[in-house]
This record gives structure tokens, sequence and C-alpha cells, in this order.
């Protein structure tokens, strides 16, 4: 049974909600970029134009001060795209995710690591999936891989497939400094970070970004670790052929 | 007058942004002619020659207006409308500087006619080559047709 009253009254409220929400994520993007440009560029024009008066530790104070100006740029960079990622609409195919993964692996190593990182790709199942949304997960986990094999003299990332219960499932494996089991979820959190900023940088906005992702499509992303022996990262998808009987 | 060399109109009301937008057109060599106006009614005033700018001669046009969205009073897009939507006006190029790159005011102001959209960085180094590529191309390379037009 449906009333058509209500349905019009629900329909009317969740259009109110969306509206706001694009309200909110407008305003995050343009009002709090404003501030963050004059803490960046202010600081920047002191340590050019004034670097003669500065000691030494003055700079690097403001090194720091521009450094987290840029990160928090980063930052709302991420919780806008994420934000858009629920109301975006998606347009699945059949796709084919070998060159796709082929173009994502050219721009996540950087030629200076060319040298040290192996990426060996193995078959790619067809799938369902948003090719220019997919491309981003692929580049997530490949430049996670990446940035985690770091101290690896010799990296190896492997990149494949199986076939799941419900679908495709892909995986992104490397020999890296992986991580304990009982911190798998935080993982996925936004700004959620594994490691000391350190000695990794990056604002940890790329995997919960690559899970909304996989969740948009129907599909369920994971990770398998163990501290200093890699980790292994899979997200299915929803079969190419629509499942008959 | 002194409005008459204005090369460069400044629309933007957020005073720390004019300041940087002023020292990386020092910094350029561009600071000479750039005239600031610090909302939507003062930008219409200044660009038609009415109420504050009733003795400005309206074929004295700027060379491009620099044009944030977010503006007290009328905003950047009606603004955009009216310099678009009026012959003795739709002629001045006009860049969109703006904060987010946000999808439906791309669409809107280029429907209007904006002849660029720009999204200022955070990082003041690129946004200070987004001004040098700015003066660069308007000022030196690009031609508009003769005030007679």
């Amino acid at each position: 049974m449906t009333n058509p009253d209500r349905d019009d009254d629900f329909k009317a409220r969740l259009a109110a909600v969306t509206a706001e929400l694009d309200a909110f994520s407008y305003a995050v993007a343009h009002d709090l970029r404003a501030p963050l440009r004059a803490v960046e560029g202010f600081s920047r024009i002191v340590m050019e134009d004034y670097a003669a008066d500065l000691p030494e530790d003055a700079r690097a104070y403001l090194d720091d001060v521009r450094g987290a100006a840029l990160r928090m740029a980063k930052m709302i960079d991420a919780l806008v795209i994420f934000s858009r990622l629920s109301r975006q609409p998606l347009f699945p195919r059949v796709m084919d995710h070998a060159e796709t993964v082929r173009q994502c692996v050219a721009e996540a190593v950087p030629p200076e690591a060319a040298g040290r990182v192996e990426v060996r790709v193995g078959e790619l199942l067809p799938g369902r999936a948003d090719p220019g949304l997919i491309r981003l997960v692929w580049l997530a986990l490949l430049g996670n891989a990446v940035k985690f094999t770091g101290a690896r003299a010799a990296a190896v990332i492997e990149v494949g497939s199986r076939p799941g219960p419900a679908g495709p499932e892909y995986f992104v494996r490397d020999n890296g400094a992986g991580f304990e089991m009982q911190y798998a979820d935080k993982l996925f959190g936004l700004f959620q970070r594994m490691h000391r900023a350190e000695e990794f940088p990056g604002v940890g906005a790329d995997l919960a970004i690559a899970r909304r992702i996989v969740a948009r499509h129907g599909g369920r992303m994971w990770a398998e670790a163990a501290p200093d022996h890699g980790a292994s990262f899979y997200f299915s998808l929803p079969p190419a052929e629509p499942v008959h009987g | 007058m002194a409005d008459s060399a204005v090369e460069i109109l400044l629309v933007e009301d957020n005073p720390s942004d004019v300041k940087l937008a002023l020292h990386a057109f020092r910094r350029h060599r561009l600071a000479n002619h750039v005239h600031v106006v610090r909302d939507g009614a003062e930008a219409l005033e200044f660009l038609f020659c009415t109420d504050r700018y009733a003795t400005r001669d309206i074929a004295d046009r700027p060379r491009v207006i620099l044009l944030d969205l977010k503006l007290p009073l009328v905003d950047g897009l009606e603004v955009l409308r009216q310099v678009k939507g009026d012959d003795r006006t739709k002629m001045i190029p006009v860049v969109v500087l703006t904060s987010s790159h946000e999808d439906k005011d791309i669409v809107e102001t280029h429907r209007l006619g904006v002849n660029s959209y720009i999204v200022k960085p955070v990082d003041f180094d690129q946004f200070s080559e987004v001004v040098r590529q700015l003066g660069f191309y308007w000022l030196l390379l690009n031609h508009t047709p003769p005030p007679t037009a």
C-alpha cells in the first residue's frame, strides 16, 4: 500500500535535505579555502620578502604554518570529493580493467621509483563498473602500495583478480610495511592514518574514497596484512553478465 | 582622469585576497593599472559609469575583468550577465577567479559567455603563476576590438 500524500511529503523532505547538503558542501569548498589562502600566502610572502631578517628557526616555523595550510587544503578537497560521491550518478558498463590499470601504474609509480618497484599485472576479469570512478580506486590502491613499499629496495606489487561468490574480485598486493589486522577497519575511515605523518605522507583520504566508490557499485572492499609482511587490498564488483536463475 | 588608465578591474570583496592579488601583480609588474572594487554593485557602477563613477567615460574599457563569484550586494554571476548582455561592455574579457571547482558555476558562467574560469589555488606560488599568465595572455597577447565596436 502506498499513500501518495506521504510519498510527496517524503520527496519534499528528501529534496530539502539534499539542497541543504549541497549548500553545506559548497560552503566547505568555497568559504574554508579563503582563509587558508591568506595563511599560506602571507607566510610565503613573509618568508620571501623578509628572508634576510628572519632567523633560521623563524623560517622553519613559517614552513610549518604553510605545510599545515596546504595539508588542510588537501583535506578540504578530499572532503568535497567524498561528499559528492554519494550523490554523483553512476554510469556503469562492462569495462576492461587492463588498460585502466596500465595507465594507473604509469601514474602511480613516479619515475624515481621505477627502478625499485616491479608491478606484475595478472589476468583481470571484466566487471560492470563506472570506468572513471573505478580508475580512482585503482589509483588509490596502486598509490598506496607504492607508498608503503617505499622502504623496500625491491618492491613487488601484484595486481590480479579471481571469481568471487557475488562477482569478480580484484586485488593489489604488496611486500611493504603492512599493518596489524586489528586496525584493518580503521584503514578506510576518512583521515585515518596507520602510520605517523613523517613516515608516510598523505591526508588519509584515498582509501576512504576508494571504498565509497566500490560501495556505490554494490561491491565490497577489504584488506589483509601483517606488520612488515605487506598488505593485500581486495574489492569486488557486480558480474559483467547479469546472473540468471 | 586616472581611471582612464585602468587595464585590470579586480572585483573582489575579501581583503586578504585583494592584498595577495596585488602582491602577485606587483611581482610581475602588472600592478600599475589595477582598479579594485569591493562588491558587485560597485563593479557595475564602474563598468557602466553610474553613481560613484558617473564621471568616468564608458569608452575607457578595462582590458580584462577579474571577477570573484561570491560578492556582497550583487553577485558575480549577475555582474557577468550584465557585462555580457550590454553591447558597450560585452567585448571586455571576463576571467572568473573563484574559490571552488563547482560544476554548476562552471556551466552557468560559460553559458553567460565568460572568457576563462580559474580556481584560486591555496598555494601562493601557484596563484602568482596564474596571475603572471593572466597578465601575459590578456594584456599582451589578446587583442580586443576597438571601443567603437
